[in-house]
């Protein structure tokens, strides 16, 4: 039995009545680090806010292996980390201070203004590849979704938020990565040209990394370590190169933010290798997260799941299209949206040994949150496979509720998905029977159709 | 300094061929460099000093499997390689960001390297050497050519400090002319002209003389000389053409078996047979490939318009720019077809159809050029210019729709167009929906001086070059007026006058100015008080009047009092000009004419103008003349003052005639229509006289009761409405005003002054010179330089003078006859038979040709329109051709159409207008009034005209007093004809109708001649000149 295999045995087990909160896996424990897992919305939610019981030293640990010295926010909250979350902080402010409409008083990753000016972009990006694709109506040739659309979208919005370009020349790894693809999957084969090409080369870059640090429960070894130190150092060093030149990078990017506010920190000696770690983890969320959801949510809406749900495709642009629809509510039709589709978990580990909702637990323990399955538990969602949206729900698929851990790029990512979603309308729709094709976990072909206009 | 201008165009590749080459990165980052140019960059170009205007675009690929291009584009001084030296140097750091996204470049010494390999030039040429010229498809146009930035910037400098001189100066003194103002200026600025590195005056490529190909073009259009001018210089064009037909033909013929000498000989025809026929296969092909085009008519983007407006009109930026991109037509004819539109315009730029630096007639491009990018069909057109996009696509649609449908015709989706050159852009607003949906936003333009608009630039060269040329423009008014003009606006009008020249009373009757009077006066015996000159005492008494500032002037009259004055040439005579007026010997090289000399009194003027033996005075003993103006009675007191100062020197008044303006009553006259109220117009001596009030602007009434100066020609460059054309009107200055052309486009002869004239005390050199070959144009050439005789004549005229007594109540008493002979007639002509009162109206409108009111019988044959004379000026622009042909309605005797025969001559004849409007007359008569000034006894007739011969005494005596005027028999005018030697018994007035002629006789004349003369009113200078060695030069600043 895999890995997934188990923990959905474990996910089921724990929706029992009076099943425990934690439930032991032995099938996925190794070098005698014990997991348990947790699947109910309470139990997750918990597990992902209490950061004196649950540490997130996994992620710096996995990363420290492949890539010294990197970090990603999505780790232990250290003094490096707290530098990066000011260095953050006022790049973002630097930022918003340039943009109209910005209110001060706000979490400047929040402000309306910010993400009205992240719509913006992302309507203008979206509105440029659909003109690309829309000469496909006179051809009938269908659109592949995810990488036509959702990962170009996200490379794009990557490229004009935080300033770094995919890298001109990319290990060997990587093409070797897409020949695969292109052997394996159906369908024209992609290449790695011009736009599509640098969003390819910077997703293939975070794949085998994303990989060795989210997909390890206990320890990583063997090829994906070496594969995702390979790659991950060269997208690394194409933030190198932009820092060093950094009139390259947008005006109003992050890359432009965090050289403008260096000086005010002169006490920090290592800023640079701080401000890599934030721009290589936001391209990653970026490039690879919000490609993967977009397509996951399209996936959802476009198959029958979704006209169960109550939100088939037509439906969901229609709504993200509406013009009076307050940003809570849009936010939370991108929430619904993702708890719907929604299949991620998490790892943490034991701080201290200590009882935890009655489990015995040592010091080193690794507790997998699954979120995905959280996400579907009718005693916090009734009618959890309906679409229902309410900003009063208690949505975690995009991290935790509290904490210094909640997510700080949610605002941009929904904007993000939610511009996306809504360009398409009279634009591409989903191919009759799309349906959608993974590679290496991820998202990799779903069907649309150009709409004749 | 004279700079050649270039154009650099840099085209580099970018992108992988495929669809999804995104140029957004590239633009947004071309983008921060600013449109108009950031600060850092600006500064970086303007630190080149050649740099005019840089803009940088990266065009998508036309299609996939094509490549994207970033372009940079500058207009530059000097050599393009040289200038991208310049630009890599002071602005590659700023452009490294974007070449580093696009060509992966990382180091400054990459810059130069990248932009020189992708550098392209510009060759309009049909055909071209294959391989070996790697230039680009396309045609650049320069709108200022010769002018580098340094001396825009140098001459913005210059013409900065000039402006602020000259308005210190007219703060100062009021006393300033054309010449010392700009005198003052160039004295001033004597330090920064010498600063400038080449002080020769330039030779602006936009100056132009009368002979201008341009001008000419814009008369002539397209004649056989033009076209055939046209061919010679499409050398380049024609002889390939030929060779291509010749080795054609020798293929031919050896394939048929000929060789030697005879195979190349005989190969001549056929070749240019063949060549024909290839002309003829383009043109087929062509018009197929033209049926094959679907005109794309779609309304652009809203977005995309409104991302290219927020880059345009940028606050405080004249001109602008714009990039269109429009993909070349498939068909292997448009090839062709696009050089040989570029070709086309580069020949006619050539052979001088267009001005230097515009485009058709337009004027607003800084530069502009279309280039085909390497590899690609994408056509690209930049255009810097000024002004806004609508307003330049107008221009381009109304001035150039050939040029611009023969180029941009050969891209797709073009609107439907014809042999390449006709219709397309004609259809203007489609071809501005096309050349929108075309355009991009431009991300980075650079202007160098984006203060200045082409036309401001124009102005300041002209200005610098006129301070260049200072020796010209200081001895000749019109060059100083039209260099000070130049701080209005160009084009300044070609019809220019010299106001401050030329006496007040031309422009204008001085109606707000109705107390009047004109004083002959003698000059008396010599009295050299001790200088040089016998009539010294008269120049003292001059240089007083000129020190005094008491004759007035240029178009604004003062506000209370105008003098005027005009000598005789009696009165010339004694001032010096004997020579120039000389009764004996074999003429003058260029004196006055013999009319004027011999003086109206005498027996040959008589003779001609039919004038009595006998005339209480003359131009023979009259030396000059006062024409004094007064707005009150109060002012009018100043007449006398000026004659006692005259007296006191010894100058004697011969005569007096006081003059005066009276308001016609209008009310009275509609009053007395109405009730048939016989008091108006029944015989009884003269009414008496009221002076107009000084604010009223209504026509004045002449002693018979009719209101006077309807008709007048409009001199083109007097102000208000004479400004505007008028087609029947409408005179040119020369007609009137010597030193200006006139209507046939020459200049009237004018006296000149080519002797010394030291042993009198008086100076030559203080007249003017005489007008040059080309009067300054729009565009004035000021370097055209050459000495030139002195004109005594220029900016005066020649006044004739004629008091006319009027026998009010013999005149209305002949009517009054006539009247009740004509009501005793069943006469079904008269349309108030019966009614005495108004038939004597009718018989008096008929007489003059217009009513009372001044409201002409063609529009008003019945009754008068009872409006204001300023009404019946209004509706003064009938031809007889058009509106009475027969006379019916204005008698072909009647005054009016004697005076002005308009068309009435020579109907048929399309140039008899401009036949009668050589022969107008300026009037400036009033009713002059007996000694109390209560009554008006008649008319003091006064005209100006250019040519006496041709003007006033033709009109007299061809037209007035001819008793077969107009095919008629002894009928000369019937209202305005003198008494005297012509006067027969039998004189007749014929009223035509429907069936038979009315015809009066006899009828009598109730006008006599009591004198006059022949004068001069001299323009200011000749004044100067004539004050000789009394005149305070200094105070006039003429030193």
């Amino acid at each position: 039995m895999n890995q997934q295999a188990v923990l959905a045995a474990a996910a089921r087990q724990l929706a029992q009545p009076g099943a425990p909160a934690l439930l032991r896996c032995p099938a996925l424990e190794k070098g005698g680090i014990r997991v348990f897992a947790a699947a109910r919305h309470e139990v997750v939610s918990a597990v992902l806010c209490d950061e004196e019981t649950f540490s997130l030293q996994q992620y710096d640990e996995l990363l420290q292996q492949v890539l010294p010295g990197t970090r990603y926010l999505v780790g232990e909250n250290d003094a490096n980390r707290q530098v990066r979350l000011r260095q953050l902080h006022a790049a973002q402010g630097w930022l918003n201070a340039r943009l109209p409409g910005v209110d001060p008083k706000l979490p400047p990753n929040l402000d309306p203004g910010f993400r009205g000016w992240i719509a913006a972009m992302a309507r203008e990006e979206a509105s440029g590849i659909l003109d690309v694709l829309q000469p496909r109506a006179r051809t009938t040739e269908t659109i592949n979704f995810v990488r036509e659309y959702a990962f170009l979208l996200a490379y794009r919005m990557a490229r004009r938020v935080l300033g770094v370009p995919a890298p001109r020349t990319v290990p060997w790894p990587v093409p070797l990565m897409l020949f695969a693809r292109n052997l394996i999957k159906g369908g024209p084969a992609l290449r790695r040209k011009d736009e599509l090409g640098d969003a390819l080369s910077a997703l293939f870059l975070q794949v085998p990394l994303f990989g060795h640090v989210f997909g390890t429960i206990t320890t990583s070894a063997g090829m994906l370590p070496w594969l995702a130190g390979k790659t991950a150092s060269v997208g690394l060093a194409a933030i190198d190169d932009a820092f060093d030149m950094p009139q390259v990078a947008p005006e109003t990017s992050l890359l432009s933010a965090l050289v403008a506010v260096e000086p005010q920190f002169s006490e920090v000696a290592d800023y640079r290798l701080q401000a890599r770690s934030v721009l290589f983890e936001l391209t990653g969320a970026l490039v690879l997260i919000v490609g993967k959801v977009l397509s996951e949510i399209a996936a959802f809406s476009a198959s029958d799941r979704g006209r169960e749900a109550g939100i088939p495709w037509p439906s969901l642009v229609e709504r993200l299209r509406d013009p009076v629809l307050e940003p809570r509510a849009r936010d939370a039709i991108i929430a619904e949206m993702l708890r719907l589709a929604d299949t991620s978990q998490l790892v943490r580990r034991v701080r201290h040994a200590c009882i935890w909702r009655g489990e015995q637990l040592k010091a080193g323990d690794r507790v997998v949150a699954l979120v995905g399955d959280a996400a579907h538990d009718e005693a916090a969602f009734p009618q959890a496979h309906r679409f229902a949206p309410d900003p009063a729900r208690p949505y975690i698929t995009s991290g935790p509720l509290q904490g210094p851990h909640v997510c700080y790029g949610r605002g941009i990512a929904w904007t993000i998905i939610a511009e996306a979603i809504a360009a398409t309308a009279g634009r591409i729709e989903p191919a009759p029977g799309a349906k959608l094709g993974t590679f290496v976990n991820l998202p990799d072909d779903l069907r649309f159709t150009a709409i004749r206009q | 300094m004279s700079v050649n201008q270039d154009f650099v165009t840099v085209a580099i590749p970018f992108g992988d061929k495929s669809e999804w080459c995104d140029v957004g990165d590239i633009e947004r980052e071309i983008a921060e460099l600013g449109n108009p140019a950031n600060e850092a960059m600006a500064k970086a170009l303007r630190q080149t000093r050649v740099v005019h205007f840089a803009s940088i675009h990266a065009i998508p690929p036309e299609a996939p499997g094509a490549r994207a291009h970033l372009v940079i584009e500058a207009t530059v001084d000097g050599d393009a390689g040289r200038a991208l030296d310049l630009i890599a140097q002071h602005a590659g750091p700023l452009l490294l960001p974007v070449l580093k996204l696009t060509s992966g470049i990382s180091a400054i010494g990459e810059v130069l390297p990248l932009l020189t390999q992708h550098a392209y030039g510009i060759n309009p040429a049909v055909f071209r050497v294959p391989l070996l010229d790697r230039r680009l498809t396309g045609l650049p146009f320069v709108g200022l050519p010769g002018l580098g930035v340094r001396t825009i910037d140098e001459n913005r400098e210059i013409v900065a400090k000039a402006r602020a001189i000259i308005a210190r100066e007219r703060a100062r003194s009021s006393l300033h002319g054309p010449q010392s103002l700009f005198r003052v200026v160039a004295t001033e600025l004597k330090g920064d002209l010498a600063k400038l590195e080449d002080r020769k005056p330039p030779k602006l490529a936009f100056c132009e003389r009368a002979d201008a190909p341009w001008l000419d073009f814009a008369r002539s259009r397209w004649t056989l000389g033009w076209v055939g001018k046209g061919l010679a210089n499409a050398k380049g064009l024609i002889l390939p053409l030929l060779a291509i037909g010749y080795v054609l033909a020798l293929m031919l013929g050896c394939a048929g078996g000929a060789s030697g000498f005879a195979l190349f000989k005989g190969a001549i025809f056929p070749a240019v047979f063949i060549a024909l026929l290839i002309v003829a296969a383009v043109a087929w092909f062509l018009r197929r490939d033209e049926l094959a085009n679907t005109p794309v008519d779609r309304t652009p983007s809203a977005a995309a318009l409104g991302a290219m407006m927020a880059k345009e009109n940028a606050p405080g930026v004249i001109p602008n720019h714009m990039v269109s991109v429009t993909t070349l037509r498939k068909a292997w004819v448009r090839r062709w077809t696009l050089p040989l539109a570029f070709t086309a315009v580069a020949i006619m730029a050539k052979i001088g159809v267009m001005r230097k630096g515009f485009l058709a007639t337009i004027g607003t491009i800084h530069a502009a050029r279309w280039v085909v990018l390497p590899g690609t069909r994408q056509l690209v057109f930049f255009s810097n210019y000024d002004g806004s996009w609508e307003s330049y696509l107008e221009d381009f649609i109304t001035k150039a729709s050939e040029g611009v449908t023969a180029v941009w015709s050969n891209a797709e989706g073009f609107p439907a167009t014809r042999f390449l050159f006709f219709k397309g852009a004609e259809d203007g607003d489609r071809m501005k929906r096309y050349a929108r949906c075309s355009m991009r936003p431009t991300p980075f333009w650079f202007a160098a001086h984006p203060d200045l608009s082409t036309t401001a630039m124009r102005k300041h060269a002209l200005i610098v070059s006129g301070l260049l040329c200072k020796d010209r423009l200081e001895a000749n008014p019109s060059d100083a007026e039209a260099w000070l003009d130049l701080f209005g606006s160009i084009p300044r009008p070609d019809y220019g006058l010299q106001y401050e020249e030329i006496q007040t009373l031309m422009f204008g009757g001085l109606k707000r100015h109705p107390h009047s009077r004109v004083i002959a006066l003698n000059f008396g015996e010599p009295r050299r008080e001790g200088s040089a000159h016998p009539y010294a005492h008269v120049q003292k008494w001059l240089a007083g009047l000129i020190a005094d500032d008491l004759v007035a002037f240029g178009d604004k009259p003062p506000q209370d009092f105008v003098c005027n004055i005009a000598f005789s040439a009696e009165g010339l005579r004694l001032l010096g000009l004997d020579k120039e007026l000389a009764l004996e010997g074999p003429g003058t090289e260029q004196g006055f004419p013999p009319a004027f000399s011999l003086g109206m009194a005498h027996a040959s003027r008589k003779r001609a103008l039919g004038d009595p033996d006998q005339l209480e005075w003359c131009d023979h003993e009259t030396h000059v003349v006062l024409l004094l103006y007064a707005s009150d009675k109060t002012s009018a007191r100043q007449f006398a003052r000026i004659v006692a100062d005259a007296a006191k020197l010894g100058i004697t008044e011969k005569i007096s005639i006081r003059t005066g303006l009276k308001s016609f009553d209008l009310k009275s006259f509609k009053k007395a229509w109405e009730n048939s109220d016989d008091s108006v117009s029944a015989p009884a001596d003269a009414p008496g006289f009221v002076h107009a009030k000084s604010s009223n602007d209504d026509l004045s009434e002449e002693p018979f009761g009719f209101v006077d100066g309807v008709s007048q020609p409009l001199v083109r460059g007097f102000p208000g409405r004479h400004g505007a054309p008028d087609p029947v009107h409408g005179v040119e200055p020369g007609e009137f005003i010597l030193g200006y052309t006139d209507n046939r486009g020459y200049y009237p002869p004018s006296p000149l002054v080519e002797r010394k004239m030291d042993a009198l005390g008086m100076l030559p050199e203080v007249l003017l010179p005489s007008p040059p070959p080309d009067q300054p144009t729009q565009y004035p050439d000021f370097a055209d330089q050459g000495a030139r005789a002195r004109d005594f004549g220029r900016n005066g005229s020649y006044l004739v003078i004629r008091q006319l007594a009027q026998d009010v109540d013999g005149f209305r008493k002949q009517l009054d006859e006539k009247a009740r002979e004509i009501c005793k007639q069943p006469d079904v002509i008269n349309p108030h038979n019966g009614n005495i009162h108004r038939t004597r109206e009718w018989i008096a409108a008929k007489m003059l040709g217009r009513w009372r009111d001044g409201s002409a019988l063609i529009d008003n044959p019945f009754h008068p329109a009872m409006k204001s004379g300023v009404d019946a000026m209004r509706k003064n622009d009938f031809l007889y051709k058009d509106a009475d042909p027969q006379g019916l309605r204005c008698p072909f005797g009647s005054h009016v159409r004697r005076t002005f025969p308009r068309d009435s001559l020579a109907p048929t004849e399309p140039v008899e207008l401009s036949v009668s409007n050589r022969h107008r007359l300026l009037r400036r008569g009033r009713p002059y009034l007996d000694n109390d000034g209560d009554t008006a006894r008649g008319t003091l007739f006064m005209a100006f005209n250019a040519d006496l011969e041709r003007q006033f005494e033709f009109v007299q005596q061809t037209w007035l007093a001819s008793p077969t005027f107009h095919g008629l028999e002894c009928e000369p005018d019937p209202f305005a004809m003198h008494k005297g030697p012509s006067e027969s018994k039998d004189q007749r007035f014929t009223i035509l109708g429907r069936n038979a002629p009315l015809e009066l006789c006899p009828v009598q004349r109730y006008v006599t001649l009591k004198g006059g003369g022949y004068f001069f009113l001299p323009g200011r200078h000749a004044l100067w000149f004539l004050a000789g060695a009394a005149l305070d030069t200094d105070r006039l600043h003429m030193s």
